[in-house]
C-alpha cells in the first residue's frame, strides 16, 4: 500500500465532490441568491430584497399547504416502509437463483413512464375503471364508486405505487448483505424467529430501511404531478404553489424563496429525524 | 441471506414453513397489485376507443402503428435509452468510487454526506428551473448531451450512493486486508476481491440508475431544449391533444428498457459462469 | 468468478450504444438537407393537418419545441442565455408588455421584416389589433384568435338547458360532482369574475378577488377534479368522468372529430377570447425561415385549414371562405361580427395575488 487510507478515501470521493459542486452545489447557490432578487414579468433582476419571504410569511397558505404536504409525506413514507419491508425481505430470503427474476419483475414496472404510471390510475379507480366495473359485475354494487379516485386517499396510493421500488430497493440490498451465518448463529443460540428477527436482521437492515425512508419522504415532498393528476380537488402539495411562479407567473424569485424554504424544512426534519435515529451513523458508518 | 429460515425441531419447522407460506402469499399480492395496472395499462394499448379507459371495445393494433410509425417518437426513444446508459454508468462509477471513499476518514466527510443529498432535496420543478438559469448564464447550448446528460448524471448519482453504500459499508474487510497483506496492490485487491463481492449492488445500481433516467421528466423537460427523451415527447403530446395511444406508448417504453435491462442481466450472468 | 467480470457486458454496452446512436443520428441527417426552424408555440398550430402546409409553403423544416403555456414561452425571452427558438407564438394581450418592453429599445424580440410577410394584407380586420408595433418597426403578428368556454357533454346536460347560456354551467350545483376545472389561476379567476359581473375582471382589487375566491371555495363542492393540461381534460370528458369542463377551442374541435358528442357553450357573460400572436427572438438563427413560416401561417391554404384542424380562428380573411355558415356558428367567427359576446384576456398586473387567490381555493 502506497497511500495512507486519509488519501485514498480523498482521491475515490474527490471525482464525485467536484461533479457536485459544480452541478448540485452552484446551481443551489444561484437559487439561494435568486430567492433574494427581484421578479416582474420583465424578468428576474439581482436587485436584493426580503420581499420575497415576507409574502411567504405574511400569507397563511404557504404554511398551511407545507404542513399538509408534510404529513401527506410522513404517511407515505410509512405505508411504504410496511408494504416494503416484506417484500424485500421476501426476494432476499429467495435462492440466488432467483433473486434477479424477482428483481426485475419489481423494476419491469417502473419502466413504463412516471406519467403512465400516475396516469394509469384513472382508468383503475374512474367512474368507468376496472375496479367498478368488476364490482358492478360481480353485483356487489350497483351504483359505481365515486370516492375511490380524486381525493387525498388516492393521492396517497398513487404516491405509495410510484415509489415503492425506492422504498424495497436499499431495504433488499441491505438484508441481502447480512451473512446468514449470524442468523444461524442465533438461531444456534436458541434465538426464535421472531427474536433473531428483531434482535439480528432488523437492527442490520436498518440502514435499507432509513435511505428507503429517506429517499421516498423527500420524493414524496416534491411531489407535483401525482398530487395533479388523482388528488382531485382537496389535496394540493408545496411543489403545486411552487411549479407556478416559474410556469404561470414568471416569478422565479419568489418560486426560488419558496423552494429555499421547502428544502430548509426537508432539511430540519431530517436532522430532526437524524438525532431520533441517529441518522449520520446510517450514512457514515456505525 | 438465502434460505436462511430454516431452524430446527418439528413445531418450530411447521411454524417456520406457515411463515414461509405467509410470506410468499404476501409477495404474490405484492406483485399482483404491482402489475394490475400494468396489465390493464398492456390491455388498454389494444383497445380500439379514442378514449382511455373501459370499456373494452375490441382489438386494434393502430395506437402501436401510430407510436411506432412516428419518427420524433423512435428519435426520442433512442434519445432515452442512450442518455439512460450514459448516465446510469458514469453515475454509477461516481458513486462507487465515493461508497468506497466513504470507508475511510477524509476531511469534511459529514459535510460531504449532506452534499450528496442535494439533488434529491431540490424539488424537481426548482431542479428544472435552476438548470434552466444555470446553464443559461453559463451560455451552454441546450441538448441530450450538453445539458441534458450532466443533470441526469447529478439526479441519479445520489440514489446510486445511497443503493451502493450500505453494500459497500458491510463489505468484510478482512478479505481485502488479507489481499494487502499477501501483496496484491489496491486496484488488483479492488478487482479481484472487492468488485466481485458488490457486484450484485452495482448491477442492480446501474438498473436501477438507468431506470431513474429514463423516468426522468421535469428537469430534462427544461434543460433538454429542442430535443426530446421519451417522458418530454410524452408530455408535449399530452399537453394539448388527445392521445389514446398513451398507454401504447407506455407498453413500448416498458419493452424497450426491459430488453437494454435483460441485456445487461443476461450478459453479467454469463459473464460470471466464465471459466477463471 | 471471472477475472474481469464486467469486461464483456460492457463491450456489449457500448456496441448497442453505437447502434443506436446511429440509429438516433439517422433522421438527424436526412433533416440537414432542409432547412431548420425551431419553434415554440401551441401543438395545435402544427397539428397532423396544418404541419405539411406550412412546411411546404415555406420549404422549411419545423421542429417544434414542448410547449408548457403562453407564459412559459414568454418567460424564455428573459432568460439568460437567450430564448434559443427561432419563432415563438403567445397570446398577444399577456405577452405584448413582456416582447416589446415598457418603451423603444427595451424589446426582447427583433422587428419583423414586413416585406417577407406579403400575406399581411390579408390580415382581417379585428385581428389588426394583434400587430404589435412600435415606431414604424413591427415586433408580433397575430396569427390567429382563440377563446375558452365551458364544454359538456350532450348527452347529459341538454342543449336547451338554460345553465349553458352562462358560465354557471361550470359553477352551479345542478351538475354537482360532473365537473372539472382547469387548474389555472387568471383563467378560472377571469371567468368566475364575469359570472359575478366584473366586466373587466383583470381590473379586481384584493377584495373583489377574495370574493371570488370565497365564491369559489362554496362551489368547489361541486367539482370531481382540476385538470392541468387540456389532453387531461379531453380525457376526463371523453371517459365519462366528467361531464363538464372549462375548455379551449382545440379542445372541443379534437373531441368533436374523434366522435365525442361534446360540444361548447356561449355564456352571456362572453366568452374569454385571445389573440395569437408570433415573434422572432433576438438569437434565431435562421430569421428568412421564421418570416416564411410566419408568411406561410397566413398564408391562403393554412388559414383555409386552421379552424378545421385546429380549433382557432385564423386571423386571415381567408380563414372562412370554405366554411359554411353553421361551421362558421361552431368555430365561433361570431366573435369577429359581434354576434358572440366575449371578453379579451388580459394580463393582471397583481399576478401573484391570483395565484395566491387561486391556491387558496385549492387547499380549501
Amino acid at each position: 500500500m502506497t497511500l495512507n487510507a486519509r488519501t485514498r478515501g480523498t482521491l475515490l470521493v474527490l471525482p464525485a465532490t467536484l461533479w457536485l459542486l459544480l452541478f448540485a452545489v452552484a446551481p443551489l447557490v444561484l437559487l439561494v441568491a435568486m430567492s433574494f432578487w427581484t421578479s416582474s414579468i420583465f424578468g428576474t433582476t439581482p436587485d436584493l430584497t426580503l420581499d420575497n419571504y415576507r409574502v411567504i410569511v405574511e400569507e397563511p397558505i404557504y404554511l398551511k399547504v407545507l404542513l399538509q404536504t408534510l404529513r401527506i409525506a410522513v404517511t407515505v413514507t410509512l405505508i411504504s416502509l410496511l408494504l416494503s419491508y416484506p417484500m424485500a425481505y421476501f426476494i432476499a430470503t429467495r435462492p440466488m437463483s432467483r433473486k434477479n427474476t424477482f428483481l426485475v419483475l419489481l423494476f419491469l414496472p417502473f419502466w413504463s413512464s412516471y406519467v403512465v404510471r400516475t396516469f394509469v390510475w384513472l382508468p383503475m379507480l374512474g367512474r368507468n375503471g376496472l375496479v367498478n366495473s368488476v364490482l358492478l359485475q360481480l353485483g356487489v354494487i350497483d351504483q359505481p364508486l365515486e370516492w375511490l379516485l380524486y381525493n387525498e386517499g388516492t393521492t396517497h396510493l398513487a404516491l405509495v405505487y410510484v415509489y415503492t421500488l425506492f422504498m424495497v430497493l436499499p431495504i433488499y440490498l441491505s438484508l441481502d448483505r447480512i451473512d446468514p451465518r449470524l442468523i444461524e448463529a442465533a438461531a444456534d443460540l436458541g434465538a426464535g424467529p421472531w427474536r433473531t428477527f428483531r434482535r439480528v436482521i432488523l437492527p442490520l437492515s436498518m440502514p435499507g430501511v432509513l435511505s428507503g425512508c429517506v429517499m421516498v419522504f423527500l420524493l414524496a415532498c416534491g411531489a407535483y404531478v401525482t398530487p395533479q393528476l388523482v388528488g382531485g380537488t382537496t389535496g394540493i402539495m408545496f411543489g403545486n404553489v411552487i411549479a407556478p411562479q416559474y410556469t404561470v407567473t414568471n416569478n422565479w424569485a419568489l418560486g426560488a424563496a419558496l423552494s429555499v424554504v421547502l428544502i430548509v424544512v426537508v432539511f430540519l426534519c431530517l436532522a430532526l429525524f437524524g438525532r431520533k435515529v441517529r441518522l449520520n451513523d446510517v450514512f457514515v458508518g456505525g | 441471506m438465502a434460505g436462511s429460515t430454516d431452524t430446527a425441531g418439528a413445531p418450530a419447522d411447521r411454524l417456520g414453513r406457515l411463515r414461509a407460506t405467509a410470506l410468499s402469499v404476501y409477495a404474490g399480492l405484492f406483485y399482483a397489485v404491482l402489475y394490475l395496472p400494468i396489465l390493464l395499462l398492456v390491455v388498454l394499448s389494444f383497445n380500439d376507443s379514442q378514449s382511455i379507459g373501459l370499456p373494452f371495445k375490441g382489438v386494434t393494433l393502430r395506437w402501436f402503428e401510430e407510436v411506432l410509425g412516428s419518427s420524433a417518437m423512435r428519435t426520442s426513444i433512442a434519445n432515452s435509452v442512450l442518455l439512460g446508459i450514459a448516465s446510469s454508468v458514469i453515475a454509477t462509477v461516481l458513486a462507487l468510487m465515493l461508497a468506497l471513499g466513504f470507508r475511510n476518514d477524509f476531511a469534511f466527510k459529514n459535510l460531504l454526506m449532506k452534499v450528496v443529498l442535494l439533488p434529491i432535496l431540490v424539488p424537481g420543478i426548482v431542479g428544472g428551473v435552476i438548470y434552466l438559469v444555470f446553464f443559461g448564464y453559463a451560455e451552454l447550448p441546450f441538448g441530450v448531451w450538453s445539458t441534458a446528460l450532466p443533470v441526469h448524471i447529478t439526479w441519479v448519482l445520489p440514489f446510486a450512493f445511497l443503493t451502493l453504500f450500505p453494500r459497500v459499508h458491510g463489505l468484510d474487510r478482512s478479505l481485502e486486508e488479507a489481499a494487502a497483506d499477501l501483496g496484491a496492490r489496491p486496484w488488483v485487491t479492488f478487482r479481484r476481491v472487492t468488485f466481485p463481492l458488490i457486484k450484485p449492488g452495482v448491477v442492480a445500481t446501474t438498473m436501477f440508475a438507468f431506470t431513474l433516467s429514463f423516468d426522468e421528466f421535469i428537469r430534462t423537460l427544461f434543460s433538454i431544449g429542442n430535443e426530446r427523451t421519451v417522458p418530454v415527447h410524452l408530455w408535449s403530446l399530452l399537453s394539448d391533444q388527445m392521445a389514446p395511444f398513451l398507454p401504447a406508448v407506455g407498453v413500448v417504453i416498458m419493452a424497450i428498457s426491459m430488453m437494454v435491462s435483460l441485456a445487461g442481466f443476461a450478459l453479467s450472468a454469463r459473464a460470471d459462469r466464465r471459466p477463471r | 468468478m471471472s477475472r474481469h467480470p464486467f469486461d464483456l457486458s460492457r463491450r456489449a454496452i457500448m456496441q448497442g450504444s453505437g447502434a443506436l446512436l446511429s440509429a438516433s443520428a439517422l433522421p438527424f441527417g436526412a433533416w440537414a438537407q432542409t432547412p431548420e426552424v425551431t419553434a415554440l408555440m401551441v401543438n395545435a398550430m402544427l397539428g397532423p393537418t396544418l404541419k405539411p402546409i406550412a412546411e411546404a409553403e415555406a420549404k422549411v423544416k419545423i421542429t417544434e419545441g414542448a410547449f408548457m403555456s403562453g407564459t412559459d414561452t414568454v418567460s424564455r425571452l428573459t432568460a439568460p442565455g437567450g430564448a434559443r427558438y427561432d419563432l415563438m407564438n403567445s397570446s398577444f394581450a399577456f405577452s405584448q408588455p413582456v416582447v416589446m418592453g415598457a418603451k423603444a429599445g427595451q424589446e426582447r424580440v427583433q422587428p419583423i421584416d414586413v416585406s417577407l410577410i406579403p400575406n399581411m394584407k390579408d390580415i382581417n380586420a379585428p385581428s389588426k389589433e394583434g400587430i404589435g408595433e412600435r415606431d414604424g418597426k413591427v415586433y408580433m403578428i397575430p396569427h390567429s384568435w382563440g377563446f375558452d368556454s365551458i364544454l359538456y357533454n350532450r348527452a347529459v346536460v341538454p342543449d336547451d338547458d338554460p345553465y349553458t347560456q352562462s358560465w354557471s354551467l361550470l359553477f352551479e350545483d345542478k351538475y354537482a360532482g360532473r365537473i372539472g376545472w382547469w387548474d389555472v389561476a387568471h383563467q378560472m379567476l377571469m371567468a368566475a369574475g364575469l359570472y359575478l359581473g366584473h366586466a373587466e375582471p383583470e381590473k379586481m382589487t384584493r377584495s373583489d378577488l377574495n370574493e371570488v375566491g370565497r365564491f369559489l371555495i362554496a362551489k368547489k363542492k361541486n367539482v370531481r377534479t382540476f385538470y392541468t393540461t387540456f389532453a387531461q381534460g379531453s380525457n376526463l370528458l371523453s371517459s365519462n368522468e366528467i361531464d363538464i369542463c372549462y375548455g379551449i377551442a382545440p379542445m372541443r374541435n379534437d373531441l368533436q372529430k374523434r366522435g365525442f358528442n361534446i360540444t361548447g357553450a356561449w355564456p352571456k357573460e362572453g366568452v374569454l377570447s385571445l389573440i395569437s400572436a408570433s415573434y422572432i427572438p433576438k438569437d434565431c438563427k435562421n430569421v428568412a425561415g421564421a418570416h416564411a413560416i410566419i408568411n406561410a401561417m397566413l398564408g391562403e391554404a393554412y388559414s383555409k385549414e386552421l379552424s378545421n384542424g385546429s380549433g382557432y380562428l385564423s386571423a386571415s380573411i381567408h380563414g372562412d371562405a370554405n366554411l359554411s355558415a353553421d361551421e362558421k356558428k361552431k368555430f365561433g367567427y361570431g366573435l369577429f361580427d359581434g354576434s358572440v359576446k366575449h371578453y379579451q384576456l388580459k394580463f393582471p398586473t397583481a399576478m401573484n395575488m391570483w395565484i395566491e387567490t387561486w391556491s387558496r381555493v385549492k387547499s380549501s
